[in-house]
């Protein structure tokens, strides 16, 4: 039954119905403007690109076959989009300004204290994060932030799943490291 | 047992990391950025159009594919026939000599009948 539900919204999508195109937005929208956020540093680059994500979405939306989960086919549009751009990677400069304290963090209602030293912790790690080379650094952010497999990041990178791994056992390795006084 | 709490120490660290990154804050989405992106939903007409010329397309080129497949493969085979009937083509030529019987086919390879008959009946 599941199968057949997916098989109908590929079929509507390739249609043209207004309705499957967005749901197929509501679902991914914030996770595709995350990771162009993180990989652009800039909010409002972040938001054209997303913007045309899914406007190469729709038109490649023929080769679109099912095979991969819809979530990996958009991210490794959006990958392309942000290689297209000819943008480099940039490190955190504002990004932790953009972090916001969401209804999910179960540390809001922690004492003063604690908040401060979660925060940061959170300072030190992204600042540990932003030393990775870019590999590396993308890696990370698919798989810890975007919650993407291994298997899923080597379709959207299109490098072996080996690679995948290996990378993320280096770059946890050197933020290992680079947190030494954390723990 | 030293060798296993620095296995293990390493093994928290490790981890302690990734659950570092796992709960990091999200960042916060742009309010207007859902009705952007509705707007690129394009008009179903146009894509409904657009597919059936992608269509055919497709099968005006496939077609020309096996046409193009079925011309060379007659041509082949046909240029294979002339070749093998001509082939059974053969002079005979005779030896003013030893009154041998020579076959020669068409690319002059000599083919001799060892079982002759002289004309002299020897």
């Amino acid at each position: 039954m599941r199968h057949r539900v997916k098989v109908n919204n590929i079929k509507a999508l390739r249609k043209g119905d207004p309705e499957a195109c967005k749901a197929v937005i509501c679902r991914h929208y914030k996770s595709i403007y995350r990771f162009l956020a993180y990989l652009t540093q800039d909010a409002s680059l972040a938001e054209d690109l997303t913007q045309d994500t899914f406007v190469s979405a729709w038109a490649k939306i023929d080769s679109f076959k099912g095979r991969a989960l819809m979530r990996t086919w958009l991210h490794k549009i959006a990958y392309h989009k942000f290689i297209d751009s000819g943008h480099r990677l940039k490190r955190f400069n504002t990004l932790i300004d953009g972090l916001k304290q969401n209804s999910r963090d179960v540390h809001n209602n922690l004492n003063p204290l604690y908040q401060l030293t979660l925060q940061e912790h959170t300072k030190l790690l992204y600042e540990a994060v932003q030393k990775l080379d870019a590999a590396e650094y993308i890696v990370i952010v698919l798989h810890y932030i975007q919650e993407i497999s291994f298997r899923n990041i080597a379709k959207i990178l299109d490098k072996p799943s080996g690679t995948i791994k290996w990378r993320m056992n280096k770059a946890l390795k050197k933020l290992r490291k680079l947190l030494k006084d954390w723990e | 047992m030293k060798d296993n709490k620095e296995k293990n120490d390493k093994d928290i660290t490790l981890k302690s990391i990734a659950a570092g990154l796992r709960s990091l804050p999200e960042l916060e989405v742009p309010g207007k950025l859902k009705q952007k992106l509705f707007a690129t939903i394009p008009n179903r007409l146009t894509v409904i159009t657009k597919n059936r010329r992608l269509r055919g397309l497709s099968v005006i080129w496939r077609i020309g594919t096996a046409a193009a497949a079925i011309i060379i493969l007659a041509s082949i085979l046909l240029s294979n026939l002339g070749r093998s009937t001509s082939s059974n083509k053969f002079t005979v030529e005779m030896n003013e000599v030893s009154k041998h019987y020579v076959l020669a086919d068409q690319n002059n390879r000599f083919i001799i009948d060892s079982n002759y008959v002289d004309c002299n009946g020897q």
